[in-house]
This record gives structure tokens, C-alpha cells and sequence, in this order.
């Protein structure tokens, strides 16, 4: 299990940003391009740091596994540093993943695993983002914060869903990313007021449904739209996963030291 | 039922920001507008039961059959961390060469996590360096030669009591440990088959002649120093460590004592790792320079280089070279190697790891590993050992086994 998370990692907390805030308000009046909509999702966390719990519930058939993450960020301008600590199953616990990941695009992620058992900190290489992510429904790729222009992005539409105004976009990854990614194109339906993604279905290259993202539980939090609560579904494999993020806060003013090396203890 | 009570805890906090859910089987089925309810923090129990039976294929014998239970309990206050790890284990192979039951406490520590500086006193497991399976200064906890194979490219080894100070400055990690009673090494038992063969034939020869041969330890202090700078793509570090070598060197003869003792070495040592794209590369050098060899005390060289990546989708590869040479020319060179795949939506792993070096030294591992539930781990691997006689897995030439582990975490 450790091994496979070391090749997963370059991401979850990217699910904070990706997946949850949003303060901005839409312009009805404005007609916005897909970029500037996805543009909108990642500039929506305005917090400079926060903390979370993270609760997994996997479903396949009769089987049902738990998982459990205490995940940290702080930004540090376009870059962010995360950690993230495995607190359930057990054979993982106390497990620690800690990413600095830049925005600039020609710069490789920093990684740095924590192994209890050894009680040894080592540095590990992206790869694997295709792979499951804990054995959920999410993939890597899908709580990895993407930047804008891995993707090209085209408004399909303005709709509504479960009674939000929501911009539907469709976003296909460029020519240079379309190899690292299980999709082909994503379709997203962003909340126009709150610029939350309130279901993405993911296709593969045959136009088919791979899987389909709904996430909602949302509450304002420390100022911040927050997503608590995101389902992951596999109609093929009729698996599912259910996320809740509890103990969300924003802005704690957490040191850097909570970001170093030396912070990777059991 | 494990996996029930575990659910049992907590869906709870799943489910109960969700008033139409409560009362429903499925804990899928709520409100997904509702908000999550805040966690609470406690004190945290944990452990695991395991049987493992390993049996010996050259003999078809048990080699052992092992019931182990391990309790861990953390407890934090503010900068303050309290952590105890203690196992009983009862092998019901009936060895000659050992106790058939062990109670160890493992790990007992006392942490406290300044802003700057930290501080752990007790016993604690440490890891240094930056290579895989074999470091060159991983030399703050000692090898457990009652069990020398942590698996076919890892060593095992045992927690140390110790001081360590870590300072975190603006121009990189200090790291300092001090053990006021050396490392805690266990030697195995006459007759083991984890018995190094020269040991072996000292023992043996003592025994014949009436003599007492005494191998316990000399309980001399033993510490180093380690400073690591972390950077974007390149960690970098220089470390040193004052301590005694692993094993006993020195046979000393006083009136009608005979003593095996480890001897005293300095090991100065840089690393670095290095990642870019999908890969790390990893590297150490170190020079030992009063290393007690074979033909004399000299000075001992030894590096690392060492490749890791994820290809296709999760198969992981991990590849290290390495070469050991005194000056007086003996040289040993060598490597690591392991691969894994996970099948089965990530419920199966199975993989390939090992080592070699010359003298046709070669430990080599199949293994599969089935997560059946969150809570039970199946385990099963064959292992097999060659070399020339006399050399380190030479040693273990007939301890060829099939090993199967089933472990329930609690």
C-alpha cells in the first residue's frame, strides 16, 4: 500500500483547491470563455493556508474500505506546499506525504515520503497518476490540481442543476498532457455564483462514461465556499466512493516549519 | 467484524451531518447538502495480531511458527508526543537456539516538537541516508542478527535508546543523536541458522575446549551528526557517525575469558537524491577510515547510485548499484533491485526484490500481498539465498523458505 501511494501523491490536497472554495460572484451580464470559467475555479481559495480530515468510504459490491487523511496546506504566492498524513488503514497510519508543487509549468513537483515503521523521510518522483488513488473510485489524476492550461476549455452552455445556475464546460487536455491522463475529456458543471464544480463525468477516448463526480455539502467556511462532501462513481464497475472532509478551517496562520522535512514525524 | 466495528466508529461522523440518513443502511444515501461534523481528537490504541509460518525448503522443517501481537499508544499534548510500542510473539517451532517467547518493548519515547528545535529522548527507531535497501550510514539502529532479513534487500534492525536534537535553520536540517549505551545488538543463538558461519566455528571451538566465549555488548557510548539541505529537485547531505560495527570483529583472549566485541569506526559519509520527471536518483559515498578488515585495520570506501521509477500505470522499479573496497584493494561490488505491480483494483501486490554481490551472493524474494479487507493482510513469499561459503549470504545457504502471514490490524 505504501508503495502505491508513493506513486499517487503528487496531489490530494489539490482537492482543497480544486474541488472546494469559491468567494467570487458571477456576472450575468458577462459571457465568459471556458478558460476564464476554469481560470475562475483555480483563483476561487483565497485562503492563504488551511487544514482538513479527510474520510473515505469505498463501496465495491459487498466490500467496504475506510480510509482517513489529516491534510495541511499553505500557499506561498502560485505555489503551494501539502501534507498529508494517513490516519486510517491501519497498514498505512502514520504514513506522510509532503509536495511543494510550483506553477510553473517546466518545474517538477518536490516529494517526500515519511515511513513510520522506519521512521526515515525519503524523496520520491510524480508517476503513477493514472493509478487509484487508495483504491477509490478517484484517480490521481482527478484530485491532482491541474493547472489552466493543461486543458483546453469550451463553454458548452449555461444551464441549471439541482436549482444553481451552472456554466457547462467541457475540458480536453492539451496534446503534451493527454498521455499522463485515463480521460479524454472532461465535462464540468460549474456553479456560476460560487465557481465550484458541482459534477464533472469524466469519457475515455471512445466517447464513453468512465465515471461521473458529484460533490456538494457546501457551507461557507471561514469566508470560503467549501465542498465537504464529493461522490465518485464507476458505473461500470458499479463501485462508488464517498468523501467528506471534516474539521475544515482556513487562514490559521500555520508555520512554515509545519511544511519542512523535520515536520515529518510520527 | 474488525472492518464492521471500524465502520461502526465511523460513519457516524459520515452520516450524521445527514439527518435523512440516519437509520439507513446505505451511507450513501444523504443529504449531500447537508454539511460534515467536526472530528474529535483522543488518544490513539493500535496494533496488530499476525501468524506467519516459515518453512525451511531445504529441510522441509519449520523454520518457524509465530504468533505476534503488537500495541502502539500515542498521546499528544501541545508540542508534547508520548509513544509506546511493545510486542509478545510465542514461536511454537521448537528451536534449541532461542526462547520460544519474547516480550519487547520496541519503541518508548518522549517527543516534543518545537518551533526550531526537537527534541525525542528514549528509544526510537532512526533512518539515515538517502539509498534503498542498503545505506551506507543508516548506522543509528543496529542489525537484528537474531533475524537478519527484513526482507531480501533490507536488513532488520532494532530501535535505539537515545538523545536526538533536530534544528531546523534557514541553510538546512542539524541533526544530532547521541546513545549514552550504544546500540542495542542481539547476536543469534548457537546453532541458529541466521548464525554467521565463522561465529559459528568460534563458538563451537570455545565449546569444545570448555571455554567461555562472551558476546554481549560493550554498552560504550555511540553518536553522529547530520546536516541535510532540502531543495527544489536536489536534497543534498554530508553526516558522520562515532559508533562500533555491527557485528563482533574482535576475538580478545583475557587469562580464561574470551570476548567477541564489535570495534569502534568513524564513518564520515555525503548523500544526495535527486528527482526529475517520473524518476529519483539517489547516491551516497562514504569513507570509513580505521574499518578493521580482513587483512588489517585500513581504510574502507564504499558508494551507492540508485534509480527509481513509476512506469505504465503503477509498476514501480527500484535499482541500486554499489561498491565496497578497503585500500588494501579488497573490493565487494554489488546491488539492490525490487519491482512491484499492484493487480486486482490495488488489492493485490506482487513483486520481486533482492540483492547480489560477489561470490555468487544472491538473496532473492517472490512475494504476493492480498489486502482482503482494510483490517486483514495475507502474505505469502519464498525466499532464496546463495553464495560461496563464508561470505555474508553464503552463511544462509540452507535457510532457503516459503514463508505465509496472515495479520489482522486492530
Amino acid at each position: 500500500m505504501t508503495l502505491r501511494l508513493s506513486m499517487l501523491v503528487p496531489c490530494v490536497l489539490a482537492a482543497v483547491c480544486v474541488l472546494l472554495p469559491a468567494p467570487a460572484q458571477a456576472d450575468d451580464a458577462e459571457q465568459l470563455t471556458g478558460r476564464e470559467i476554469a481560470q475562475r475555479m483555480r483563483d476561487a481559495d483565497t485562503s492563504a493556508d488551511g487544514e482538513r480530515v479527510a474520510t473515505m468510504l469505498i463501496e465495491r459490491g459487498s466490500q467496504q474500505l475506510v480510509r482517513e487523511l489529516a491534510m495541511r496546506h499553505k500557499k506561498y504566492g502560485h505555489d503551494e506546499r501539502t501534507l498529508i498524513r494517513f490516519i486510517e488503514p491501519a497498514d498505512v497510519r502514520d504514513t506522510q506525504y509532503l509536495s511543494w508543487t510550483y506553477e510553473a509549468v517546466d518545474q517538477d513537483d518536490d516529494m517526500w515520503v515519511f515511513f513510520p515503521t522506519e521512521n526515515l523521510v525519503r524523496r520520491i518522483s510524480g508517476g503513477g497518476k493514472k493509478g487509484s488513488f487508495m483504491r477509490s473510485d478517484f484517480a490521481n489524476e482527478d484530485i491532482e490540481q491541474r493547472a489552466v492550461d493543461d486543458d483546453e476549455h469550451t463553454l458548452l452552455e449555461t444551464s441549471t442543476l439541482d436549482g444553481r445556475d451552472v456554466y457547462v464546460i467541457e475540458s480536453q487536455p492539451i496534446p503534451a498532457k493527454a498521455r499522463d491522463s485515463n480521460y479524454a475529456k472532461r465535462r464540468l458543471w460549474v456553479d456560476a455564483e460560487r465557481w465550484l464544480p458541482l459534477r464533472i463525468e469524466y469519457y475515455d477516448r471512445r466517447d464513453r462514461l468512465l465515471k461521473r463526480m458529484s460533490q456538494g455539502g457546501i457551507e461557507e467556511i471561514d469566508g470560503i465556499w467549501t465542498a465537504t462532501k464529493i461522490i465518485m462513481e464507476t458505473p461500470r464497475r458499479g463501485s462508488r466512493t464517498l468523501m467528506q472532509y471534516t474539521d475544515v478551517r482556513y487562514d490559521l496562520g500555520l508555520p512554515d516549519g509545519a511544511f519542512e522535512q523535520t515536520a515529518l514525524k510520527r | 467484524m474488525i472492518v464492521r466495528r471500524r465502520l461502526a466508529r465511523l460513519l457516524p461522523t459520515l452520516l450524521c451531518c445527514a439527518p435523512a440518513a440516519f437509520g439507513a443502511d446505505d451511507p450513501f444515501d444523504f443529504d449531500l447538502s447537508a454539511a460534515a461534523e467536526r472530528a474529535q481528537a483522543k488518544w490513539r490504541l493500535s496494533g496488530f495480531l499476525e501468524t506467519r509460518s516459515r518453512l525451511l525448503l531445504t529441510e522441509g522443517d519449520w523454520l518457524s511458527n509465530r504468533a505476534f501481537g503488537q500495541a502502539e499508544l500515542m498521546h499528544t499534548r501541545g508540542p508534547w508526543r508520548l509513544f509506546l510500542m511493545g510486542s509478545a510473539e510465542q514461536d511454537g517451532a521448537k528451536r534449541h537456539y532461542r526462547d520460544a517467547t519474547r516480550i519487547e518493548l520496541r519503541e518508548a519515547y518522549l517527543h516534543y516538537d518545537g518551533a526550531a528545535v526537537d527534541v525525542t529522548v528514549g528509544k526510537q527507531r532512526v533512518g539515515w541516508g538517502t539509498a534503498d535497501g542498503l545505506s551506507t550510514i543508516d548506522r543509528v539502529n543496529a542489525i537484528d542478527y537474531r533475524e537478519p532479513i527484513g526482507n531480501a534487500r533490507t536488513a532488520a534492525r532494532r530501535p535505539s535508546s537515545l538523545v536526538r536534537v533536530e534544528a531546523t535553520t534557514d541553510v538546512g536540517v542539524f541533526d544530532l543523536v547521541w546513545l549514552p549505551r550504544g546500540r542495542d545488538r542481539k547476536l543469534p543463538g548457537f546453532g541458529s541458522p541466521w548464525e554467521p558461519a565463522d561465529l559459528h566455528a568460534l563458538r563451537r571451538d570455545a565449546r569444545e575446549r570448555g571455554a567461555t566465549l562472551r558476546t554481549d555488548d560493550t554498552e560504550t557510548h555511540e553518536g553522529g551528526v547530520r546536516y541535510v539541505r532540502y531543495g527544489r529537485g536536489l536534497d543534498w547531505g554530508v553526516a558522520y557517525f562515532d559508533g562500533y560495527t555491527d557485528g563482533p570483529t574482535t576475538h580478545r583472549v583475557e587469562g580464561p575469558r574470551e570476548r567477541l566485541l564489535p570495534e569502534r569506526i568513524r564513518t564520515w559519509n555525503v548523500n544526495a537524491a535527486m528527482g526529475f520527471g517520473q524518476s529519483t536518483v539517489r547516491g551516497e559515498l562514504a569513507w570509513t577510515p580505521d574499518y578493521p578488515g580482513a587483512a588489517g585495520y585500513g581504510e574502507r570506501w564504499q558508494y551507492v547510485v540508485g534509480w527509481d521509477r513509476v512506469f505504465l500505470t503503477n509498476l514501480y522499479v527500484n535499482l541500486q548499484l554499489f561498491r565496497e573496497w578497503m585500500s588494501d584493494g579488497d573490493a565487494v561490488d554489488g546491488g539492490t533491485f525490487a519491482i512491484t505491480n499492484p493487480f486486482f483494483d490495488d488489492a493485490l501486490t506482487a513483486g520481486l526484490r533482492g540483492q547480489w554481490a560477489n561470490g555468487e551472493q544472491l538473496a532473492f524474494e517472490a512475494f504476493l500481498e492480498l489486502q482482503w479487507t482494510d483490517a486483514v493482510q495475507l502474505a505469502m513469499r519464498a525466499m532464496f539465498f546463495d553464495g560461496d561459503t563464508g561470505t555474508p549470504l553464503g552463511d544462509y545457504l540452507d535457510n532457503d523458505f516459503a514463508e505465509i502471514a496472515v495479520r489482522w490490524s486492530l
